[in-house]
């Protein structure tokens, strides 16, 4: 594994998502990425996170309910990826039944440069992008 | 699991301020909403809200503060908000609530806006 390219994977746990927070904020810290880039990564991170366990999964622990979250970085770009087995969550930020949702959404959207959404065949894969200034 | 999220309160004037310490996140959220109710339950209804020692907020837990403002005011009361960070204030701006909830540098002023 290249030194840089990093992949965990857990349970769908609320529990879970603050070692995940912390795992990026030291990793983040080790690359010497600037405060509010790192931040800004972390946010993005947890509200996807946090939507995976809430609506991908249902807040229902199982342990086959995996997270994946792979962390890379290269040159002035750090690229994260979110995937997991669920039931799929994007639909769009207006989302008119449950608000926040689409707050959610929107918060990590505007904290990455790049936002890909690739819907599998079981579950979601959420690609960001961001550019280090 | 062990958290740094931590709830402290203090009341001014009939204005209860409530200082938060660490991440407000999905776990930390109903936390918070649980003592904001239990609080308008037993009659108060002017809130400061404190985030000068939280570096990371979540859209739940804005969620919940959006919704007890909504609360709190129909019954003449408020939330204002003390000591955003750049970040949580650039957080609160891309949703819009900034429009909503009233936001202060200075606790004084913050304490001087409910009169």
């Amino acid at each position: 594994m290249k030194k840089n390219n990093i992949e965990l994977e857990m349970p769908s746990k609320l529990e879970n998502i603050k070692i995940i927070r912390d795992f990026l904020r030291k990793y983040l810290e080790i690359e010497k990425i600037g405060k509010k880039s790192s931040l800004q990564l972390i946010s993005a991170v947890d509200e996807l996170v946090t939507n995976v366990v809430e609506h991908a999964y249902k807040n229902k622990e199982n342990e086959d309910n995996k997270i994946k979250f792979l962390v890379n970085k290269k040159e002035n770009k750090v690229y994260l990826t979110i995937e997991d087995f669920g039931t799929g969550f994007i639909k769009n930020e207006n989302n008119e039944k449950d608000p926040d949702r689409g707050m959610g959404l929107k918060i990590a959207k505007g904290m990455v440069d790049e936002f890909k959404v690739v819907n599998k065949s079981i579950g979601t894969k959420i690609e960001i992008i961001k550019e280090l200034k | 699991m062990l958290t740094n999220f931590e709830m402290q309160t203090e009341e001014k004037n009939e204005i209860v301020i409530l200082r938060i310490t660490g991440e407000l996140d999905a776990l930390a959220a109903p936390k918070v909403k649980a003592k904001l109710i239990d609080m308008t339950d037993s009659g108060k209804k002017k809130f400061i809200i404190d985030l000068k020692n939280v570096d990371h907020i979540n859209s739940l837990a804005m969620g919940i503060l959006r919704g007890r403002l909504r609360e709190v005011q129909e019954d003449s009361g408020d939330i204002k908000l003390l000591n955003l960070s750049e970040h949580l204030t650039s957080i609160f701006e891309m949703v819009g609530l900034d429009e909503i909830f009233e936001m202060f540098k200075l606790e004084q002023d913050a304490l001087d806006s409910f009169n």
